[in-house]
């Protein structure tokens, strides 16, 4: 036996899931969080699961770990003191930042800028320069450095960043400069910006490898006690950690290059909603993952999450590749509340886990989406199978308040703030996929975490989507999710060319080089030249715009003039597809980056299929309950289910109410469903005419 | 809390009802409406659900932020894509602004020009007039394109987005001359005229267009994506047209107007104490006489539901391009939207204008007539702001944050190595006002997500080199709170060209409150140390450079709020470390006696000089202008409302003739 264990480390509670790689067993447990040290909740958890489910260590394959730890660092700003070396001149880049004010006009008023991730006094400058071309203006000098690595190192600086202009031109500036810390100041965590993100825009550029840096004392340590603890238990096994562009990284590399995971969090569920939909038979998906304070939202295309090269946390722009996952403030805890004392407004802030929905009878008093849930009866009396009992009383009493507000009685308030909420989901899965020029309608929605399964069909009635799948555990998918992708390595080159001037060869140099550091670092965590695949991409614009499309650069047997002719006409393509126009045959595209994606391929887990039984699902009916549907769907006395109890093949029809240990799937009246051979619970909106079936 | 005391001169306008008669032209806008239309939609009104109103309410919103992040992805113009100087908004039939506000921008020239009839689906609308805008575009570079909404063939509202473009043509590169005695200097002019007629482009007319202007390829990718963002509204609206009806969310648009007002009646304006205040700020030239302030005055008049900024007695129209002909609907919209700070979460639409209203004399340089030239009209946007400031600090006795000036442009051209016409424009922020409870922030723009150019993406694309991105030290007006400091940028050209400044506060101030004081102004330099280095204050046109030489760009700090001795001593300390103040200044406006290289601090000396200074200094004023203001004050050359509640300390005539000498250098007086 060999088993793959999946230690997911969330605000509330740390999910594991343990798989047996050749019969396709699976354990679930879920044990409280230790947020005072994270490292306690992920060996507690592995211990539960190993002695729960009797899994000897020695048998134990591979650890997978999604953690947060790098983003809580980031939000809650607890990061090692750290100095920066930059170019002369740029003293104050980081203040500067780009002069930007988030928020609506007026905000300037009273918006206060958050302090820097290096403070003033740890900025240090040096003379070396190269200019735009990469061409040395200043060469380093070593005195200068030498004498700033020492000043630092007695000042109490644990780690350093350097950062100079136009570095992604050529790092040998940078590179020299890391060599001299290194021999005055061994022990200092030093990162390099042309290794952590070698591009254009040095602010972006800056600000990601402070923060890459500031971070790397705390992972590099968390990283050891993990180790220690896996050591200690004789566990030997490979042991890797989720990226935010949804591929693992050997846990080393995650301590040397903590940014790589600084919005991991929902990666692995968008991981195992690919994963659902494929196995189900539905490529094309969008991923719904709602939990206490936000909905998280990712379009799937042809089996494969869109990505992005940046995004933000809290107020940091981080550019790391990261799948292009949406963030709504719409999840269970989001408080309902009156803006101006007459706008109905729902989130984006949330009562959270404490004190929680006032439902929970932990002190909250504010209405929010759960307590609407459970004044509508569409949650029964207690969520996560019995661990939190709710109070309907509470629910009721928060809700009332509101009501009278706004001049409604106590339910049409309830609808009121649901069909708010689902207008804010909508709204994200538009901004993922209308936007995008994608029709959600062609899409199944697979819903998860605690509360996905429970907006699901509301939300599909709202956009006329017309399938929706609800994983086996829905609660623990992000979990689940963290066995079924592979490592991956993104490596970028800045080189601005224009395509009336293009120096392909030199772009093939780029390529070849780019390749062979990514190959020597994948076979250097052990994979062989066969289980390592290489894929090429260009980022580009139209010259004169700013942002740039991440194209991919296909066919490798072409010569480099062909593939990078196909790469541009697939550009325009991608711009009107995204934009709606392209300016093809009327202005030049301009080459930005060129990268390589490396993959070091994990063999799969098994999903093993059951035996379909008959339709007739009554062996899971567990009674009735009043349930109001929006609307015109009126109030219903509706069936339960108790979805542990469902065979394979069994059939629904809506209006029902399924139950699980952690979570709740609402069929809406005009829906039904059935659980296929997979476990997933497909649902589908009954068709007025001939019924399509849902798979195959 | 001031109670009810009017000026005796103010005692025949008091009655609410007479004071709001002026404005009754302007409460539905500019277009007539239809009395019977209004009915039906009042009726709808009744029935109207709650939930449906916040449900198209958040539709709109989330329409307009969709165009508007399609319009960033896609338009060309720098100070489009990066400086965010675009706006989306959608307007009632008769024109009224339903979504946040968008500065100014309306369908109403629309409507004036064309009658319904000749309104059809597949219509676009395209104009930059600034006199036939019916006072809602301020500038020739903003480009305004109106798209009609219509449901099962109805006309139900317009879709509206306006944008600043490189370049209309004009007398210079960049259609921004700071000279202009005209608008035809400024640019080609485009009356509101039909760009796509029921879905055909019309090629001529864009060809026109697009052959008016130095960089035509940056025109076109913006009105397409103009074009392009009010189709998304448009879809966006009919599909919520598509769920509750036409005529259900019309009247819902109606009933969003009116709750903004309701809102802003009930919540906002309690917070306003009942009275007079009056504010002033300079302009500091027209461009033209550049020793001649122009003066914005306001008074601010609360009543118990309503309030009225005044500004009579603001300067005539000039002959330089620093007007604005807009009118009071759309300043009210503009300095309404600063009510969002005290009322979280609401939006500010046109409804605000139901219950803020201003007044506006006829013929001055915020109403100023054809053909008076406008482009530097922001000037006025920015000044009005600090006016408000001062007749706030007056009302709320110095509780209000202070003055600030944070948008200046600079750009520089020439031809570069290949010998095309280059344009590099960068809109800097500056250092934003104290506030009573904090510090101003450094180096920020006024409009949110506005940003910077990056020196790497600058020295791709122009002949340049930029030697220094960082803050002006010193510069935050002193306070308890200190003011954000300011921005400096050091570009060296590589090639022979010009520059321009369109800048403010070079050598006013911003203003400080409460004891807090003036923030240092912020100009540019040419070959700073060096015995050739020269100064440029105010805005100018056509500063020559030579290949090699450096250009510093310096911003305006902002004003410090409260009392600098108070302010805590490890803060001082920390800015002196920090490089944010030096020790001189740490000494001088802070009473703290610091050593420059060990930072250590004198404790018996701080508490010695600081009541010495406190002493020699007397009672803190509530306005401190800082010396180029106090000294035209002294000479009687400006004036002010309140002159006992200023600062005096700093007027000296030695300031004039710094700010003064070779004042036409670059800028020779042009006769009219």
């Amino acid at each position: 036996m060999t088993w793959r264990i999946a230690v997911d480390i969330g605000g509330t509670f740390t999910d594991i899931v343990a798989l047996e790689e050749h019969s396709g067993a699976l354990h679930l447990a879920k044990v409280p969080s230790t947020p005072d040290d994270p490292a306690r909740g992920f060996i507690q958890g592995l211990d539960h699961v190993t002695a729960r489910f009797a899994i000897p260590e020695s048998e134990i394959g591979a650890v997978f770990h999604g953690t947060t730890v790098a983003t809580n660092a980031i939000l809650e700003r607890k990061y090692a003191p750290m100095g920066l070396i930059i170019t002369r001149g740029y003293r104050e880049a980081l203040e500067c930042a780009r002069q930007t004010v988030p928020g609506e006009f007026g905000d300037i008023t009273w918006w206060i800028k958050p302090p820097r991730v290096v403070p003033l006094e740890f900025v240090r400058e040096v003379s070396a320069r190269i200019d735009v071309q990469g061409r040395e203006v200043r060469p380093v000098d070593p005195i200068e450095v030498r004498a700033l690595a020492l000043d630092f190192k007695q000042i109490g600086i644990k780690a350093i960043a350097v950062s100079l202009l136009h570095s992604y031109r050529d790092p040998a500036h940078e590179q020299a400069i890391r060599e001299i810390i290194r021999e005055v100041y061994p022990e200092c965590f030093i990162s390099i910006s042309s290794d952590i993100l070698r591009e254009y825009r040095e602010y972006e550029r800056t600000n990601t490898t402070c923060l890459n840096t500031a971070l790397m004392p705390l992972l590099s340590d968390y990283h050891a006690k993990l180790q220690r603890h896996l050591r200690d238990r004789k566990i030997n096994a490979p042991f890797y950690i989720m990226r935010s562009s949804g591929g693992l990284a050997q846990a080393e590399e995650i301590a040397r290059l903590p940014i790589a995971a600084a919005l991991s969090g929902p990666a692995a569920g968008v991981v195992a909603a690919t994963h659902c939909g494929m196995v189900s038979g539905f490529k094309d998906v969008i991923a719904f993952d709602v939990g206490g304070t936000s909905a998280d939202i990712c379009l799937v295309e042809n089996g494969s999450p869109r990505m992005l090269t940046e995004g933000r946390v809290d107020i940091y722009d981080i550019k790391t590749p990261m799948i292009d996952i949406h963030t709504v403030g719409a999840g269970g805890g989001s408080i309902a509340w009156l803006a101006g004392g007459r706008s109905l407004k729902v989130g984006p802030q949330s009562a959270g886990a404490a004190p929680g929905p006032a439902c929970y009878d932990r002190g909250g008093t504010e209405p929010t989406v759960t307590d609407a849930n459970l004044v509508l009866g569409r949650i029964t009396s207690s969520l996560a199978g019995g661990g939190i009992t709710l109070n309907r009383d509470k629910a009721v009493a928060a809700i009332g308040t509101l009501a009278q507000q706004l001049g409604l009685d106590l339910i049409s308030a309830a609808e009121g703030i649901l069909r708010i909420a689902i207008e804010n989901m909508a709204a994200g899965i538009r901004t993922v996929s209308v936007k995008r020029g994608r029709d959600p309608r062609t899409y199944a929605l697979v819903a998860f975490g605690g509360a996905g399964p429970l907006h699901a069909c509301t939300l599909a009635d709202r956009l006329d989507m017309k399938r929706v799948l609800i994983p086996p555990n829905p609660g623990v998918t992000s979990a689940y999710g963290l066995l079924l992708t592979d490592v991956r390595i993104d490596q970028v080159h800045t080189n601005v060319q224009r395509e009336d001037r293009l120096n392909a060869s030199q772009i093939e140099d780029d390529l070849r080089t780019l390749e062979t550091q990514v190959t020597k670092r994948l076979t250097g965590e052990g994979f062989s030249h066969a289980g390592v695949v290489l894929e090429h991409f260009i980022d580009m614009r139209y010259a004169g715009q700013a942002y740039e499309i991440r194209t991919p650069l296909p066919g490798n047997q072409d010569s480099i003039g062909v593939r990078l002719r196909t790469a541009i006409d697939h550009f325009h393509h991608h711009h009107k597809d995204l934009y709606g126009y392209s300016y093809e045959g009327k202005q030049f595209v301009e080459l930005v980056n060129v990268g390589v994606t490396g993959l070091g391929l994990l063999t799969r887990p098994q999903v093993p299929s059951m035996v379909l039984a008959g339709a007739d699902p009554s062996a899971a009916f567990c009674g009735y309950t009043t349930v109001h549907f929006p609307q015109e769907q009126g109030t219903v006395e509706t069936p339960v289910y108790d979805r542990g109890k469902l065979r394979a093949g069994n059939e629904i029809v809506g209006p029902a109410i399924i139950n699980q240990y952690d979570s709740t799937t609402v069929l809406n009246p005009g829906w039904q469903g059935h659980l296929d051979r997979w476990g997933t619970l497909v649902l589908t909106k009954a068709q007025p005419k001939a019924q399509e079936n849902a798979h195959e | 809390m001031n109670n009810s005391i009017f000026p005796a001169s103010y005692h025949d306008k008091r009655d609410e009802e007479e004071a709001f008669k002026d404005y009754a032209d302007f409460r539905y806008g500019r277009v007539p409406q239809d009395p019977a239309a209004l009915a039906q939609i009042s009726e709808l009104r009744r029935g109207l659900d709650p939930i449906l109103v916040d449900i198209v309410d958040g539709g709109i919103e989330a329409a307009v932020m969709e165009a508007e992040a399609a319009v960033e992805r896609t338009a060309r113009s720098t100070i489009i894509r990066e400086q965010h100087d675009y706006r989306a908004s959608l307007n009632t039939i008769d024109c009224l602004s339903v979504s946040r506000v968008s500065w100014a921008a309306t369908a109403d020239p629309i409507r004036m020009k064309y009658p319904l009839d000749r309104i059809n689906e597949g219509d676009v609308f395209i104009y930059n007039d600034v006199y036939e805008s019916a006072g809602t575009i301020g500038h020739l570079p903003d480009y305004c394109v109106v798209t009609p909404i219509f449901w099962r063939t109805r006309l139900l509202a317009f879709a509206q987005i306006f944008g600043h473009v490189s370049d209309v043509g004009g007398r210079q590169a960049g259609s921004w001359p700071n000279t202009s005695t005209s608008i035809f200097e400024e640019g080609t002019l485009c009356p509101p005229v039909k760009l796509y007629s029921a879905g055909t482009l019309n090629e001529d007319l864009y060809d026109v267009l697009l052959r008016n202007s130095r960089f035509p390829d940056d025109l076109r990718g913006d009105i397409d994506a103009f074009v392009g963002a009010n189709e998304i509204v448009r879809r966006r609206i009919v599909e919520l047209c598509d769920r509750f009806t036409g005529d259900l969310v019309e009247a819902a648009f109606y009933e969003i107007l009116d709750r903004c007002a309701e809102v802003v009646r009930d919540k906002g304006l309690p917070l306003f104490p009942e009275g007079e205040f009056i504010g002033e700020d300079f302009i500091e030239s027209d461009g033209l006489s550049l020793d001649q302030p122009v003066k914005i005055k306001i008074a601010l008049r609360k009543y118990p539901d309503k309030m009225i900024l005044d500004f009579e007695g603001t300067n005539p129209q000039t002959r330089g391009p620093v007007n604005w002909p807009l009118d009071g609907r759309h300043y009210s919209k503009w300095l309404g939207a600063f009510f969002k700070a005290q009322i979280p979460g609401i939006i500010i639409n046109e409804g605000v204008t139901q219950v803020f209203r201003c007044r506006i004399p006829k013929r001055t340089v915020l109403s100023s007539e054809f053909p008076a030239p406008v482009v530097s009209r922001m000037t006025c946007m920015l000044r009005m702001i600090s006016a408000y400031t001062v007749a706030l600090a007056k009302m709320f006795n110095g509780q209000v944050v202070a003055d600030m000036q944070n948008i200046q442009i600079y750009g520089l051209y020439g031809y570069d190595f290949e010998g095309n016409l280059f344009l590099m424009r960068e809109i800097f922020g500056a250092g934003s006002g104290a506030r009573p409870y904090a510090d101003g922030t450094d180096a920020v723009d006024l409009v949110p997500y506005s940003k910077n150019l990056p020196a790497e993406f600058v020295e791709q694309r122009f002949p340049v080199t930029v030697e220094r991105v960082g803050l002006a030290i010193d510069s935050g007006g002193p306070g308890k709170h200190r003011g954000g400091l300011g921005y400096v940028k050091e570009l060296r050209t590589l090639v022979d060209g010009h520059y321009t400044t369109v800048t403010e506060r070079t050598a006013f101030a911003c203003v400080g409150i409460n004891g807090g004081r003036w923030g240092a102004p912020g100009a540019s330099v040419k070959n700073p140390g060096t015995p050739e280095a020269e100064n440029v204050y105010f805005s100018r046109d056509a500063v020559p450079v030579k290949a090699g030489d450096l250009i510093r760009l310096v911003t305006p700090g902002g004003g410090g709020w409260g009392d600098p001795l108070e302010r805590d001593i490890a803060d001082v300390r920390m800015d002196v470390v920090r490089r944010l103040v030096s020790a001189g200044s740490a000494e001088r406006d802070y009473g703290v006696v610091i050593d420059a290289t060990t930072f250590e601090v004198n404790l018996a000396a701080t508490a010695k000089l600081r009541l010495r200074l406190a002493h020699e200094r007397g009672p803190v004023k509530l306005i401190d202008r800082g010396p180029y203001a106090e000294t035209l004050i002294k000479k009687g050359l400006i004036t002010v409302a309140d002159p006992e509640l200023e600062c005096t300390r700093c007027a000296d005539d030695a300031v004039l003739e710094t700010y003064w000498k070779d004042l036409y250098k670059y800028t020779p007086p042009r006769l009219g």
